[in-house]
């Protein structure tokens, strides 16, 4: 059952097109990845779900429902920008969010307690939120998205920033809370997170669609264009071969992006002819990055405006 | 559900109401305000204190003046201190330039406090000279023209053949004492008339009030300013508006805030009312036992007045506040830093201190056409029908018309404000133009 369903969305701000014709939908339980470089619309589209800006045209429905608004408390959001009250304490800011979003004080002061253990934040409770360190901080403002336990978690950008450790953190908690039955819509231009993450992807650039879909079908559209290889020797012998686009040598192995799809039996009939050792010759599917950066050059974008 | 707007009524007032700044201000502003008082009537006390005594010379060409002089000056209270004389005077003589450039070096040099030349011909219209090195200290110089001109007076009378006394008793001025008229009936049935004396007591506590609420208004509604550039800035108002309307958010902070003043006023009248009723046995743990006849009656009026000018005192507040605050919180969302906020506020703090200043103005002439047309523009009535309301009491007609402007004012501009902030607080970078928010408040 789709938890979200967006249909022929439309805003613009004047005479700039924010988002045009974006339609996709979320499976309850999946987490669905928003894809796109800076100022793609991403950041409209999430304001939008949560009825923060109206659209222009197009519907927006929530587990079959016209008005998101009735729904706000199910849902929790995490800005990309991020910020709390400074000067309040750690439990006060969380309290006043979670009062926000409909909890009562007693059942929020208990979730309060089990977040803060978990995020192993307890002793800090009492501090003031500027007393906090960057990571601590980024650590509460999620406490503050995910604390009334919402149906649907709306987090924009929410790897910009984070350290190696705290992005890991992150990443275990949505796998965590998708498992507990939420739904996880995420907006990012990082796109090693979206690989592991994702259930389902949409590219968007310039406030349109490119891309929509199952990440395992997406991948399989844009074929299998690289080999993996593991060697013994040189591959000096291949360096000009007819079928290759370009090679990342590790020395025993080596990554090589193919012309075409269907070259990679010739490249092998080659490997063998031309001597090299190899020891294992694998296809690989196409990064999401690559998908993405050939997407949006396609749509006559730059690779420097996606990252 | 726990009621949302209420949630943010609480944080904004509770996070305020803990706060040092509030909790210095509601005790200090009262103790600020005693000390005030305390202070100028302890500088009047230390006047005139002195460590060493004060030599003043007089160059007496008369040859008459001086003696009777000095016997004046040793009666006058202004030339002591704790009961002793702090004044010495001696006669010099100085004829030549020479001689007063000594004089005028002693006096510079402190070793003369200041002296005086009385000429020859004070008593026809020659005029006396009083040199020192500060000429501001009032009570002497008067205290010694008075005890001169005593002196040359008395001549002039005998030589003309009356005495001081039989002048003075045909000369003595009427008493003259002033009384306002005022709408409804007094005691005995006649017309209500208040003395000069009540009317000051009413002015004054009118005055404290308007300063009161012009300080507040603008103290409180920068604050709101500052605290919506906070959520803007922090981004913390886009988790918010994901929870709650923005006009609902606009509200419980204008309600919030505004309940931290009205808790403030509240501790002080309930202060001040306690310390009016029990001023006679406070006043007696000083050892004051009997007031002077004015102070009573100042007491009474405060009494008797108090709470129809806190009545209306409130409804004022209330609504300048409202007023003011929903501008200033537009100005807060349309702008992404402190230094910007302050400056697009500038004009908007003209709003509340033009009226502040023509109140000084316009309370002399209150029921001058000028004064009535400018207490009825809406930004300026919260001080100047206030204004009005104190001096010289407006029909009930014209307030409560005035009052029914305001509150359409104030939900004119809340709505139109609650538009262009609802797109502002999202807005990042440029502050907007004029056209921008004309369109902005047309969403």
């Amino acid at each position: 059952m789709n938890l979200l369903q967006l249909e022929n969305v439309y805003k613009s701000f004047g005479d700039f097109t924010a988002v045009s014709d974006i339609s996709f939908s979320i499976e309850k339980g999946s987490v669905y990845g928003l894809l796109g470089p800076n100022g793609a619309g991403k950041t409209t589209t999430l304001r939008m779900i949560m009825d923060i800006i109206a659209p222009d045209v197009g519907s927006i429905t929530f587990s079959g429902n016209r008005q998101v608004r009735d729904f706000l408390d199910q849902i929790g959001y995490l800005p990309e920008e991020r910020g709390l009250y400074r000067k309040m304490k750690v439990r006060d800011v969380i309290l006043f969010i979670a009062e926000l979003k409909g909890l009562y004080k007693q059942q929020a002061l208990g979730e309060i307690e089990r977040w803060l253990e978990k995020m192993q934040l307890s002793e800090w409770g009492n501090k003031r939120i500027d007393e906090l360190s960057k990571g601590m901080a980024q650590k509460i403002q999620f406490i503050t998205t995910v604390i009334h336990k919402p149906e649907l978690i709306i987090l924009d950008e929410p790897f910009s920033g984070l350290d190696p450790i705290n992005m890991t953190l992150l990443k275990d908690l949505m796998l965590e809370l998708r498992d507990d039955g939420s739904t996880i819509i995420f907006s990012t231009h990082v796109m090693e997170q979206v690989e592991k993450l994702c259930d389902r992807i949409c590219l968007i650039h310039q406030g349109k669609v490119l891309l929509e879909g199952e990440l395992r079908a997406v991948k399989r559209a844009f074929g299998k264009n690289s080999v993996e290889i593991e060697y013994i020797g040189s591959l000096e012998p291949i360096r000009n071969s007819a079928y290759i686009q370009g090679i990342n040598d590790f020395g025993q192995y080596a990554e090589i992006k193919l012309k075409a799809p269907e070259d990679y039996r010739p490249l092998l009939g080659e490997l063998v002819e031309k001597g090299v050792d190899v020891t294992r010759f694998e296809l690989m599917e196409p990064t999401l990055h690559e998908i993405f950066v050939q997407s949006v050059e396609a749509h006559g974008g730059s690779v420097q405006d996606a990252e | 559900m726990p009621n949302k707007i209420v949630t943010v009524i609480k944080r904004e007032y509770t996070t305020r109401v803990k706060s040092k700044g509030f909790i210095a201000s509601l005790f200090l502003m009262p103790v600020l305000m005693c000390g005030l008082v305390a202070l100028s009537s302890f500088l009047a006390i230390m006047e005139g204190k002195t460590e060493e005594v004060r030599k003043l010379a007089v160059i007496d060409e008369t040859s008459e003046i001086f003696d009777q002089m000095q016997a004046a000056i040793a009666k006058h209270r202004t030339f002591q201190h704790k009961g002793e004389l702090i004044y010495q005077v001696h006669r010099e003589t100085a004829t030549t330039e020479e001689e007063r450039t000594v004089l005028q070096e002693r006096v510079r040099t402190k070793k003369l406090y200041a002296y005086l030349e009385i000429p020859k011909d004070v008593f026809a219209n020659g005029e006396v000279r009083f040199y020192a090195r500060t000429i501001t200290n009032s009570n002497v110089q008067s205290a010694l023209r008075r005890i001169i001109s005593d002196i040359v007076r008395d001549k002039r009378f005998a030589e003309s053949g009356y005495s001081r006394r039989e002048v003075s008793q045909l000369m003595r001025s009427v008493g003259f004492n002033t009384y306002a008229v005022k709408s409804g009936k007094g005691k005995d049935g006649g017309a209500k008339v208040e003395s000069a004396i009540e009317t000051g007591a009413r002015l004054g506590l009118g005055y404290i009030l308007v300063f009161v609420l012009y300080m507040f208004v603008l103290i409180y509604a920068n604050s709101i300013m500052r605290s919506v550039l906070e959520e803007k800035t922090t981004r913390i108002v886009e988790v918010i508006v994901s929870s709650i309307k923005p006009h609902q958010l606009l509200l419980g902070k204008l309600v919030g805030v505004c309940s931290v003043c009205l808790t403030m006023f509240a501790v002080w009248v309930v202060f001040g009312v306690l310390l009016v009723m029990n001023i006679e046995p406070i006043l007696r743990i000083f050892g004051i036992d009997s007031l002077p006849t004015p102070l009573i009656l100042v007491i009474a009026t405060v009494k008797a007045s108090s709470a129809e000018i806190l009545t209306y005192f409130f409804v004022y507040f209330i609504i300048g506040f409202f007023m003011y605050s929903t501008l200033y919180a537009v100005v807060g969302a349309i702008c992404s830093s402190e230094e910007e906020a302050q400056q697009t506020g500038a004009p908007l703090t003209m709003l509340v201190v033009v009226p502040f200043v023509l109140m000084f103005q316009l309370f002399r002439i209150p029921d001058s056409t000028l004064s009535v047309l400018l207490s009825h523009v809406p930004f300026f009535s919260p001080i100047l029908m206030f204004m009005r309301i104190n001096v010289l009491m407006p029909p009930l007609w014209e307030i409560l018309l005035n009052i029914l402007v305001m509150c359409a004012t104030v939900l004119l501009v809340t709505l139109i404000s609650g538009k262009i902030y609802r797109v502002g607080i999202l807005m990042y970078g440029k502050r907007p133009t004029l056209r921008q928010l004309w369109q902005w408040a047309r969403y």
